[in-house]
C-alpha cells in the first residue's frame, strides 16, 4: 500500500477523467433515439400509398360519430322546424337548450379542425411523394376542398372562427382570433375554386364517396348561397352561386358527364340503403361501411337514429332510436294532407307512415290524424344488405349533396339575380316532376288502407292478392296484430293500373279483412308551380323554401337555410305555436307529446351559432367574445 | 444495434482502463496467533449466537457459534471489532491476550446505525439531508400484505399513501412524497432497490421478508443524486444479504382471512316496493293480488350476500442466510395467495430471490442479486366500466347494490331472478344490466406479471479509502393480460342489442426490457483527524426498451373453450407498439466534516436523456446541505437531557423526465379511427400526425429548502425529527390540453408551475425499558399545501370523469391558479325545496316564488320536496355559472401512530393510521338516492326522503332529483379517516426450551390490517379513489372495497 503515494494517485485519476471525457464523446450516439412503432413526417409521405393513408385520415372527419356519424344525424337540432328530437331530452343542443359546455357541440368543432389540420400537414408534405402528378393534383384538390369544408361547417355554426391555412408545427401555438366570417367564406371559396380545377371530374370518380368536380362545383353553390344570405349578407355571391350550380347542371363537355335525377324519389335512398351508389343524383355523401365486426369503426348512424323507430330484434330490420319526429308542418308543406296518400310520392317516404314493434315486427300503420307521431322514413334500416344489423353500427352513406339540391340552390340564385325566370321556374319544376313520378310507370298501387282488419281472428299473416284494376305486379305482405289485420306493406307496387284492384286475404286462419288498394296519381297529378307561386320573386323564393323542406328534409340543411333566410327563430316559434295551441289547418301535438314543444320553446336568438366551449376559450385567449347569449 | 456495440466498446475501454490503471496488490506480513472467547447479551448476559468478530481494517471475519464462542487468528496489534444487529459495536485491541470475552450492549437506536442512500451510506448521526427510516422489522414486516408498498401508509412522514382501492393487483398504491409535484404526469417516487433506480418498479414483484431495509430520501440533498428521476423522491430498499453466520433457515407462514368490515345498507324490498311504487312502476309489484303489505316481511335477495365472501390469505416464506468470511448467500422463496373477498377475484405470486456475496481478495468481491416474481392477478375489475361506453348500468358494483331484491311476477321468481342473466323486467335496449353475480362468476380476466430483476457488482479496493464499483443490472418484465367473456358475461351478453362483439376474448402483452450499467469510485480519507471527507463520482447508462402487443377475437364460435378457443374467432382490434429510451448520467457527491460537527455534502448529477431534442438533452442538478451538530459543540456537553441535536439545511435542484419516449418529434399514427371506405371497399387506414412534438422540451426542475432539527433526549429516550421545506416544481412537464383549432388535444409543453410547502414531524419516544417490558411510541404527522402557481396560458383546467352519460358535460375537479390542485368543483346543495318556498295557485297546485331561484329545472315543473342548489351569482336559476369549489382532494394532515409492548417473549405492535381533512365524492350515491333509473334498489338512506307527511332538507322527494348532471356538496363527503391499520401480537417461545431441538426460535403471531376504522365516510371505505391523478383525487363509484384482514402465523428459525 505505501507503494501508492497521494501524486501517483492524483495522476492516475486524471487519467480516468480523460477517460472518461472520451467516453462522453463516443457515447453521444447513445442518446439518439427514433421512434420504434410510429412514422415521423420525415419517414412518411413518400410514396402514393402513404399519401392516401393521409388522405383517409382527412376524409375521416366527416364520418365519426362526432359529425355525420351520429351526433349531427338528428341530435343537434340542424333539422330545425322539420322534426322535433323525440326523446324526452330537457337539456342539450338537440332541444336547444345549450350550455356553453356542450360535449357535442365542442366534439363537433374540434373534429373539424382536426381534419383541417390533417389537410394541412397532408398539404405541406404531398409534394415528396413519388406519384404520378395528375393523381397528386387530385389529392390536392381533395385536401384543398376538405379543409374548406371544414372551415364551412365551422363559420356556419360558430360565426367568426380562427381560419387554419396552415399545419400547426408548434406547442406553442395557443392563440388565434377569430377570422371574420366574410373571410373566412372567401378563403373557402378560393380553396373550393383552386380544388375545381384539381380533382377529378365525377365521371373519373364514378361514385360519390369521393371528392369530384361536380361536387366541388355544388358545394360551391351552397357556400355562396350562404354568404350572400344572413348573417354575411354579401349579395354579389348570388351570381357565382347560380354561376356554380349551372356548371353542374351543364358540366364541361369534357366532363363527359350529365348529372340526372333518379326518377323514383324513394329509390334516391333505397339506394342508400342498399350501398348502391347513383352518381347522377347523388354527388357527395359521406361513407360508412360494414357493422363494426370486422375490426374497423367505419360505421354510421344513418337510420340508425334517423329512421323508423324499432327497438326489437328481428334480424330483418334494425334497431332504431327514431329520434326524428316530423312536424305536422312538414306535412303539411305536402299535397294532400288529410289523406292516407300524397300525389307529392316523397311524403309517404320521408315521413314514415307507420312505425315497428316486437319480435318478429309488426308494422303498424298511422292514421291521418297521428302527425307527430311519425318519424323521419328516409333511411330505412330493414333495406340494409350488411348483415348481422348492429344496434348502432350500420353502412348506410349519408347525402352531402345531391343534384336535386344543385336544381334548387340554382333557382334561388337565379330568382336573386334575375328574377322567377324559366330556367329558375323549370329547376324547381324538375325537381318537381320526379317527385310525382312523372317518369314512373303509371300507375301503381302505393299503398293499402285496411278497412277492417277480419271477423274471425288471424293466427298468422294471410296472403294478399290483388286482382283486376288493369294492372299487374302489385304484390304485398300482411301484419297481423292481436288476430286482425293491421297492415298491408307493398312489396313491389305493379304499373298499368286504372282502377284500385281488389286485395284478397287467403289463408291465416281468419277472415271478414277488408282492404283498399290506394293508387298512385302520377298521370293525372300537376306537379308545377303555380303563377302564383312564380308570380314574383318574393313568391317564387317562398316556393323555393318549402321545396327544400319537401325534397331536403333531415339532411341536416334545414337550420342552415333558415339562418340565410333569416327565418329560424320565426319558423322555430311557429312550430310552438303549431304543437301547442294549434294554427289551422295544421293540429296541435297530441298530449304525450306536447312537452316536445319545449326546444321551440326555449329556441332563441343565440341558437343561431352555437357556442364555444369555456375549455377552448381559456386555452385560446384570441377566441374572444364568446357567441352572443352563452 | 450499432449504438449498442459503441457503448459497450466504450463500457469495456472505461473498465480496462481502470484495472490497467490500478492493478497491484499487496498483502501484509505479519505474526499470526489464535485469539478465543465468547460474547455475551450484556442486557440478559445470555451468550450470544452468531455475533460477527471481525478484524479492524481487514475483512477478516468469524461469527460465534452456538454456544456463543469465538475463535480468530490475529496479530498483537490487531483490534477485534464486535458486532451484532441490535447492539451497539464493541472495538477491544488484542495486545498479548489470547482469550478475550466480550459483552454487548443492546441499544438499536444509536446514531452509529448506518443509513443507505444514494450510492453510499452515511451514519445515522451524519446525515445532512432529510431521510425517513423505516424499521422493516417492526413495522411493515407485520403486515400482512403482498407488497411493501400496501404496508408504508402512515409510516414516514412527509411520505402520503393511499390506495385507490381493495382490487387485488390493482389496489393502485399511490405513493406521494411531500406533495404531488407535477399535474399529468406520474407523481410515483423512484424506487431503488439493491442500487437499481427503476422509474417502472412494480412493489408487488419483491417479497417483504426479503427487506433488509426502507429508506425514504425526501430533500433535494438526499435526492439530487438521482438528478432526473429524483423529482418525486425516493425510496431506497435493500434486501437482505448473507451474514456471516452459520446457515439459518427461516420459515414464515401464515393463514388469514379477509372480510369487509362493512357492508352498504340497502332498501328492503318493502321499502323498494314501495319507492317504486311512488316512481310509477307499481304494476310490476301489485300483481295477482298483491298489494304493498305483500311485501312488508319478503327477505328478498341480499346481493351483497351473493357477491361477497370471507377471503383467505395465505403467506409463505422459507430464506436460507449464512455465510463465511469469503462468501455470504441468502436464498429465499415465497408463496402468496389470497382469493379476495369478491367472488371470483384474487391473486397470486410465487418469487425467489438469490443473494450471493464473493471476497475473492483483500481488494475483489463480486456478488449478484437475483429476484424472479410471478405476480397475478384475476377478476372482474369492479371499477372499471365493463364495455366500450361509459354506461353507468355497466359497473360491477351498481349491479350489485342496484339489482333489485324481488320480483313482482309469478313467472320469474327470485330464484329466477338469482339464476337468470337477464332481469326479465328490464328493456335490454337502453338498460344493460345482466346479473352480476353470473357475469363475474363467468368472466375470465387475468394478468400475469412475471419479472426477472438481476444485478451483478464487482468491486475493487483500489487503495486504502478508494474503492471501484461496478454493477450492471437487467430488469425484464413481462405483462400479460387475457381475458374472455362467454355468454354469461355482461360483455358477452348476446340479448344486449349494443353488442355486436358476440362472445369475444383477447390477449395482450407488455414487455420492457431494462439494463443499467453504473460505475462508481468512492474516496474516504480522515485529514489531521478532525477533517473527514470522502467522495463520490460516477458514470451510468440505462436502456428501456418497450414492446406491447396484443389482439382480441369477436364473435367467437365455440365460447366452451373459453380464452383458448379465440382461433374461432373474428380478429378484431390489432394492438402492436416499441419504444425505447435511454439515459446516460455523471454523478458526483463530496462528504465533508469537520470534527463531526459540521457537516457538508455537496452533490451533483448531468443526466443526459434520449427523451429531448439534442439541445436539451442534458439536464444539471446539484444540491448542497449543511448541518451542525449543535450537541457537539462544548457549551452543549453540559445539557445532559440532550444526546443529540442537529440543525440541517439544504438546497439543490432535481428533475423529472416521466414523458413519453419521443416527446420532442411529430409522430403519425395510422389508426382504424382515422380510417376511410372509399366505393364501400375495405377501408383505407388513415394516417395522422397523432403526437405533436415539441423540439423545445426539457426537463422539469424542482428546487426544494429544506430546514430540519434532529433531537435526541433523555439518553436517546426521546427522538425528535421536524422538517419545514419548500418545493417549487417549475417547467412542469405537462402533457399540457392544447385548443383544439391545432388539430391537437394535447401536447407537452413545459408550462406551469407549482409548490409544496410543508412541515414533517416525527416523534420516536421509548416509554418504558425495563428488563422484561417495553413500550416504544413512533408517531409523525405531515402537513402538505400544494398550490398551482401557472398552468399554460389557462386560469384553470377542468377534468371530466367519463362514468355517466349524463356527466360527461359536467367538469368535477378544478385546478386554478393559486388553489390547490385538483379541487371538486360542484353546486352547492341547499336540500328541498319546502312549501313555503311556493305559492299555492289553486288547492295542491304549487308554482315556485318568483323570488326562490329555480334549480334549473323550469319554473312551473318544480315541486315541493325537489333537490335545491344555491343561486351563487343571484340570476334566479342555478346553472353553470353558479358552480363554485365544493371540497378538496388532499388532505390537510396524514400521520402514523405506532405503540410497540414487549413482554419476554410476547409483543404487540398497535398501528394506527389517518387521513384528515380530504373529500370523497360518494357518486354511488348519484345512482342510489333517488334517480330516473327503474328497477334499481336505493340506499336504505333514502327511505327518509321528503314526503308530505316528513318535510326535512336530507333527501328529495321520488322524482325530486332536479336537472341530470350535476355534482353537489350533497355528495361530498369529508373522508378523514383514522384506521387501526396494524395490529400485531406475537409470541416467542424462550430459547432455552428449543436449544435442544437445534432450533434457534419458534414465534407464533396473530395478525390484522384495517381491523377498525373510524370515519364519517358513509361508502365502504374512505381510502378510496378510482380515477386517480393529481387532477382527479377522490372519485368513488363502484370501487372494489377494502377489505380487512386477519392472519394467523408461526414463524421458525432453524
Amino acid at each position: 500500500m505505501q507503494r501508492y503515494n497521494f501524486f501517483d494517485m492524483k495522476y492516475k485519476l486524471i487519467c480516468l477523467l480523460v477517460t472518461t471525457m472520451v467516453l462522453v464523446s463516443s457515447c453521444k450516439k447513445f442518446l439518439e433515439t427514433t421512434p420504434l412503432s410510429n412514422n415521423t413526417p420525415e419517414t412518411f409521405y413518400g410514396t402514393e400509398k402513404q399519401i392516401m393513408s393521409a388522405l383517409a385520415g382527412v376524409y375521416d372527419r366527416i364520418s365519426r360519430s362526432q359529425t355525420y356519424g351520429d351526433q349531427m344525424l338528428g341530435r343537434m337540432g340542424l333539422d330545425a322546424d322539420e322534426a322535433f328530437f323525440n326523446n324526452g331530452a330537457v337539456e342539450g343542443v338537440a332541444v336547444y337548450n345549450v350550455s356553453a359546455s356542450d360535449v357535442n357541440i365542442a366534439n363537433n368543432y374540434n373534429f373539424w379542425y382536426d381534419g383541417i389540420n390533417r389537410a394541412n400537414a397532408l398539404l405541406e408534405n404531398l409534394h415528396k411523394a413519388a406519384m404520378s402528378e395528375e393523381n397528386r393534383n387530385a389529392v390536392r384538390g381533395e385536401a384543398l376542398f376538405l379543409r374548406a369544408y371544414y372551415h364551412f361547417m365551422l363559420v356556419l355554426y360558430w360565426g367568426d372562427v380562427p381560419l387554419m391555412t396552415k399545419a400547426v408545427k408548434s406547442a406553442n401555438e395557443t392563440y388565434a382570433e377569430r377570422t371574420p366570417s366574410k373571410k373566412v367564406y372567401e378563403q373557402i371559396i378560393a380553396d373550393m375554386t383552386e380544388a375545381e380545377t384539381l380533382v377529378k371530374t365525377a365521371r373519373e370518380v364514378g361514385f360519390g364517396g369521393r371528392i369530384n368536380k361536380s361536387a366541388v362545383r355544388g358545394i360551391l353553390a351552397r357556400v355562396c348561397l350562404q354568404m350572400a344570405g344572413a348573417p354575411v349578407n354579401d349579395i354579389s355571391k348570388y351570381k357565382e352561386a347560380r354561376d356554380w350550380a349551372l356548371k353542374v347542371m351543364l358540366p364541361d363537355p369534357k366532363d363527359g358527364f350529365q348529372h340526372t335525377l333518379n326518377p323514383s324519389y324513394q329509390d334516391v335512398f333505397i339506394k342508400y340503403c342498399q350501398d348502391k351508389y347513383d352518381i347522377g343524383e347523388s354527388i357527395w355523401e359521406a361513407e360508412f361501411q360494414g357493422n363494426a365486426t370486422d375490426g374497423f369503426q367505419e360505421t354510421g348512424r344513418v337510420g340508425s337514429n334517423n329512421g323508423i323507430l324499432y327497438s326489437g330484434s328481428d334480424p330483418n330490420y334494425g334497431f332504431s332510436y327514431g329520434y326524428l319526429n316530423a312536424t305536422a308542418r312538414l306535412w303539411y308543406l305536402f299535397d294532400n294532407p288529410t289523406q292516407l296518400l300524397s300525389a307529392d310520392e316523397r311524403r309517404d317516404w320521408s315521413i314514415a307512415p307507420y312505425t315497428t314493434t316486437g319480435t318478429p315486427v309488426i308494422e303498424t300503420p298511422f292514421t291521418t290524424a297521428q302527425l307527430y307521431e311519425r318519424t323521419s322514413g328516409k333511411w330505412r334500416r330493414e333495406l340494409e344488405v350488411v348483415s348481422p344489423k348492429t344496434n348502432n353500427w350500420g353502412p348506410i352513406n349519408f347525402p352531402l349533396l345531391r343534384f336535386s339540391d344543385v336544381l334548387l340552390m340554382f333557382a334561388e340564385a337565379e330568382n336573386k339575380v334575375n328574377g322567377p325566370t324559366t330556367a329558375a321556374i323549370d329547376a324547381v319544376n324538375k325537381v318537381r316532376r320526379r317527385a310525382y313520378g312523372k317518369d314512373l310507370p303509371a300507375e301503381s298501387v302505393r299503398m293499402v288502407q285496411v278497412t277492417n282488419g277480419g271477423t274471425t281472428n288471424y293466427t298468422s299473416a294471410p296472403t294478399v292478392t290483388f286482382t283486376g284494376g288493369g294492372g299487374s305486379g302489385a304484390a304485398a305482405k300482411a301484419f297481423i296484430s292481436a288476430g286482425k289485420i293491421i297492415r298491408v306493406k307493398m312489396l313491389t307496387e305493379g304499373s298499368g293500373y286504372t282502377s284500385a284492384p281488389t286485395i284478397t286475404f287467403t289463408g291465416g286462419g281468419g277472415a271478414g279483412a277488408i282492404a283498399t288498394a290506394l293508387l298512385s296519381k302520377r298521370a293525372t297529378s300537376a306537379y308545377e308551380l303555380t303563377a302564383l307561386e312564380t308570380g314574383s320573386p318574393e313568391a317564387f323564393q317562398q316556393a323555393i323554401e318549402d321545396e327544400r323542406s319537401r325534397e331536403l328534409s333531415f339532411e341536416c340543411l334545414r337550420k342552415a337555410d333558415l339562418i340565410r333566410w333569416g327565418k329560424f327563430i320565426t319558423n322555430m316559434k311557429r312550430i310552438e305555436r303549431d304543437m301547442t295551441i294549434g294554427n289551422s289547418p295544421i293540429p296541435t301535438a297530441p298530449s304525450n307529446l306536447q312537452s316536445r314543444a319545449f326546444a321551440f320553446r326555449t329556441v332563441s336568438e343565440r341558437d343561431l351559432l352555437w357556442p364555444f366551449s369555456p375549455t377552448e376559450m381559456s386555452l385560446n385567449q384570441g377566441l374572444r367574445p364568446q357567441n352572443p347569449g352563452f | 444495434m450499432n449504438e449498442k456495440i459503441k457503448y459497450y466498446k466504450c463500457l469495456l475501454s472505461f473498465i480496462i482502463i481502470v484495472n490497467v490503471v490500478l492493478v497491484n496488490i499487496s498483502l501484509a506480513v505479519a505474526q499470526i496467533k489464535t485469539v478465543t472467547g465468547k460474547v455475551y447479551d450484556g442486557q440478559t448476559n445470555e451468550l450470544l449466537t452468531g455475533v460477527s468478530v471481525k478484524l479492524k481494517n481487514s475483512s477478516l471475519a468469524v461469527t460465534t457459534g452456538a454456544d456463543g464462542g469465538y475463535a480468530i487468528k490475529c496479530k498483537e496489534t490487531d483490534v477485534l471489532v464486535f458486532t451484532y444487529v441490535g447492539f451497539e459495536p464493541l472495538e477491544i485491541s488484542v495486545g498479548k491476550r489470547t482469550a478475550i470475552n466480550a459483552t454487548l450492549k443492546n441499544d438499536s437506536k444509536t446514531l452509529n446505525d448506518v443509513v443507505v442512500v444514494g450510492y453510499g451510506q452515511v451514519k445515522k448521526g451524519d446525515l445532512t439531508g432529510s431521510v425517513g427510516v423505516l424499521n422493516v422489522a417492526e413495522t411493515i414486516e407485520k403486515a400482512p400484505v403482498m407488497s411493501l408498498d400496501q404496508a408504508l401508509a402512515g409510516r414516514i412522514a412527509g411520505v402520503q399513501v393511499s390506495a385507490s382501492q381493495g382490487q387485488p393487483g390493482k389496489e393502485g398504491i399511490n405513493i406521494v412524497i411531500r406533495g404531488a409535484g407535477s399535474l399529468t404526469q406520474s407523481t410515483a417516487p423512484l424506487y431503488v432497490v439493491d442500487g437499481f433506480p427503476n422509474e417502472y418498479f412494480d412493489a408487488g414483484s419483491l417479497n417483504i421478508n426479503d427487506i433488509e431495509s426502507i429508506n425514504v430520501l425526501k430533500d433535494a440533498s438526499a435526492i439530487a443524486i438521482y438528478g432526473a428521476r429524483g423529482a418525486n423522491g425516493v425510496i431506497i430498499v435493500e434486501t437482505k444479504k448473507g451474514k456471516l453466520a452459520a446457515p439459518a433457515v427461516t420459515y414464515n407462514g401464515s393463514q388469514g382471512y379477509q372480510q369487509l368490515w362493512q357492508r352498504m345498507e340497502m332498501m328492503s324490498p318493502y321499502e323498494f316496493v314501495k319507492y317504486e311504487i311512488e316512481r310509477g312502476y307499481g304494476p310490476n309489484y301489485l300483481t295477482n293480488g298483491r298489494t304493498l303489505e305483500s311485501y312488508r316481511d319478503v327477505e328478498g335477495i341480499n346481493w351483497q350476500d351473493q357477491l361477497f365472501r370471507t377471503g383467505k390469505v395465505g403467506i409463505h416464506n422459507i430464506a436460507v442466510r449464512g455465510g463465511t468470511a469469503q462468501t455470504r448467500y441468502s436464498i429465499s422463496a415465497s408463496i402468496y395467495n389470497n382469493d379476495a373477498v369478491i367472488i371470483n377475484t384474487g391473486s397470486n405470486r410465487y418469487q425467489g430471490r438469490l443473494a450471493l456475496d464473493q471476497t475473492l481478495s483483500q481488494k475483489f468481491k463480486v456478488g449478484v442479486n437475483v429476484n424472479y416474481s410471478s405476480n397475478s392477478y384475476y377478476g372482474t375489475d369492479a371499477s372499471i366500466t365493463n364495455r366500450d361506453q361509459a354506461s353507468v348500468t355497466s359497473y360491477l358494483l351498481y349491479n350489485v347494490l342496484g339489482y333489485r331484491p324481488v320480483t313482482g311476477r309469478n313467472d320469474f321468481t327470485e330464484d329466477d331472478l338469482l339464476n337468470n342473466l337477464i332481469d326479465s323486467d328490464i328493456n335490454t335496449n337502453n338498460d344493460y344490466r345482466v346479473n352480476p353475480i353470473l357475469s363475474t362468476k363467468n368472466e375470465y380476466n387475468k394478468t400475469w406479471n412475471n419479472t426477472l430483476f438481476a444485478n451483478a457488482y464487482l468491486t475493487y479496493d483500489i487503495i486504502k479509502g478508494l474503492t471501484f464499483k461496478t454493477t450492471g443490472t437487467i430488469n425484464v418484465n413481462d405483462a400479460n393480460r387475457e381475458y374472455f367473456y362467454n355468454s354469461f358475461t355482461a360483455q358477452g351478453n348476446p340479448t344486449n342489442p349494443g353488442n355486436y362483439r358476440g362472445q369475444w376474448g383477447g390477449k395482450q402483452a407488455t414487455d420492457r426490457y431494462i439494463w443499467s450499467n453504473e460505475n462508481i469510485l468512492t474516496y474516504k480519507k480522515k485529514f489531521n483527524t478532525n477533517h473527514n471527507f470522502d467522495a463520490m463520482v460516477g458514470f451510468s447508462s440505462q436502456k428501456t426498451k418497450m414492446k406491447t402487443g396484443g389482439f382480441s377475437s369477436i364473435n367467437v364460435g365455440n365460447e366452451l373453450l373459453g380464452i383458448n378457443g379465440l382461433a374461432s374467432g373474428t380478429p378484431s382490434t390489432i394492438i402492436n407498439s416499441a419504444g425505447e429510451n435511454t439515459l446516460l448520467s455523471y454523478l458526483g457527491r463530496i462528504n465533508y466534516d469537520y470534527k463531526s460537527k459540521y457537516l457538508l455534502t455537496l452533490s451533483a448529477r448531468a443526466d443526459g436523456s434520449s427523451k429531448f431534442s439534442a439541445n436539451n438533452k442534458w439536464g444539471y442538478f446539484p444540491s448542497g446541505a449543511f448541518a451542525w451538530k449543535l450537541s457537539s459543540e462544548s457549551f452543549m456537553k453540559n445539557i445532559k437531557v440532550i444526546n443529540d441535536a442537529k440543525l440541517r439545511v439544504s438546497y439543490g435542484l432535481v428533475g423529472n423526465n416521466r414523458v413519453d419516449d419521443y416527446p420532442y418529434q411529430d409522430q403519425l399514427t395510422q389508426a382504424v379511427d382515422a380510417s376511410y371506405s372509399w366505393n364501400n371497399a375495405t377501408p383505407t387506414l388513415g394516417t395522422f400526425i397523432s403526437r405533436l412534438g415539441n423540439s423545445d422540451l426539457t426537463w422539469e426542475t424542482s428546487k426544494q429548502l429544506d430546514l430540519g432539527l434532529d433531537l435526541s433526549l433523555f439518553k436517546r429516550r426521546i427522538e425528535f425529527i421536524v422538517d419545514v421545506y419548500r418545493k417549487d416544481t417549475k417547467d412542469l412537464l405537462l402533457n399540457a390540453a392544447m385548443p383544439r383549432f391545432t388539430g391537437y388535444a394535447t401536447a407537452y409543453k413545459n408550462i406551469g408551475a407549482i409548490r409544496n410547502q410543508g412541515i414533517e414531524i416525527t416523534l420516536n419516544t421509548v416509554n418504558i425499558k425495563k428488563k422484561d417490558f417495553s413500550w416504544e411510541t413512533n408517531f409523525n404527522i405531515s402537513f402538505n399545501r400544494n398550490k398551482v402557481l401557472a398552468l399554460s396560458g389557462e386560469t384553470n383546467r377542468l377534468e371530466t370523469i367519463q362514468w355517466n352519460q349524463n356527466y360527461t358535460n359536467s367538469p368535477l375537479y378544478i385546478t386554478e391558479v393559486g388553489q390547490p390542485a385538483g379541487q371538486f368543483l360542484g353546486y352547492i346543495w341547499e336540500g328541498n325545496y319546502q312549501y313555503s318556498d311556493f305559492d299555492e295557485t289553486a288547492t295542491g297546485v304549487y308554482l315556485l316564488k318568483a323570488a326562490v331561484p329555480t334549480n334549473g329545472n323550469p319554473r312551473a315543473s318544480i315541486k315541493p320536496g325537489d333537490i335545491k342548489y344555491r343561486d351563487l351569482n343571484g340570476d334566479g336559476t342555478v346553472d353553470d355559472k353558479d358552480r363554485t369549489i365544493i371540497g378538496r382532494g388532499t388532505p390537510i394532515h396524514t400521520g402514523g401512530l405506532s405503540n410497540i409492548f414487549k413482554y419476554k417473549g410476547f409483543d404487540l405492535n398497535v398501528f394506527f393510521q389517518w387521513s384528515y381533512g380530504n373529500d370523497v365524492i360518494n357518486a354511488n350515491r348519484l345512482m342510489f338516492e333517488g334517480t330516473s333509473l327503474n328497477l334499481l334498489n336505493q340506499f336504505a338512506t333514502y327511505t327518509n326522503r321528503w314526503t308530505p307527511e316528513n318535510q326535512n332538507n336530507e333527501q328529495y322527494r321520488t322524482n325530486g332529483y332536479g336537472p341530470s348532471g350535476r355534482y353537489s356538496t350533497k355528495v361530498i363527503e369529508d373522508a378523514s379517516y383514522i384506521r387501526l391499520k396494524t395490529l400485531s401480537f406475537g409470541y416467542r417461545i424462550p430459547a432455552k426450551y428449543l436449544s435442544k431441538y437445534k432450533i434457534k426460535s419458534i414465534g407464533f403471531t396473530v395478525a390484522a390490517q384495517n381491523l377498525l376504522t373510524i370515519t364519517n365516510y358513509t361508502g365502504f371505505d374512505p381510502e378510496v379513489s378510482t380515477r386517480n391523478s393529481v387532477l382527479t383525487p377522490g372519485f368513488d363509484y363502484s370501487a372494489y372495497p377494502n377489505a380487512r384482514t386477519v392472519v394467523f402465523g408461526i414463524n421458525a428459525t432453524l
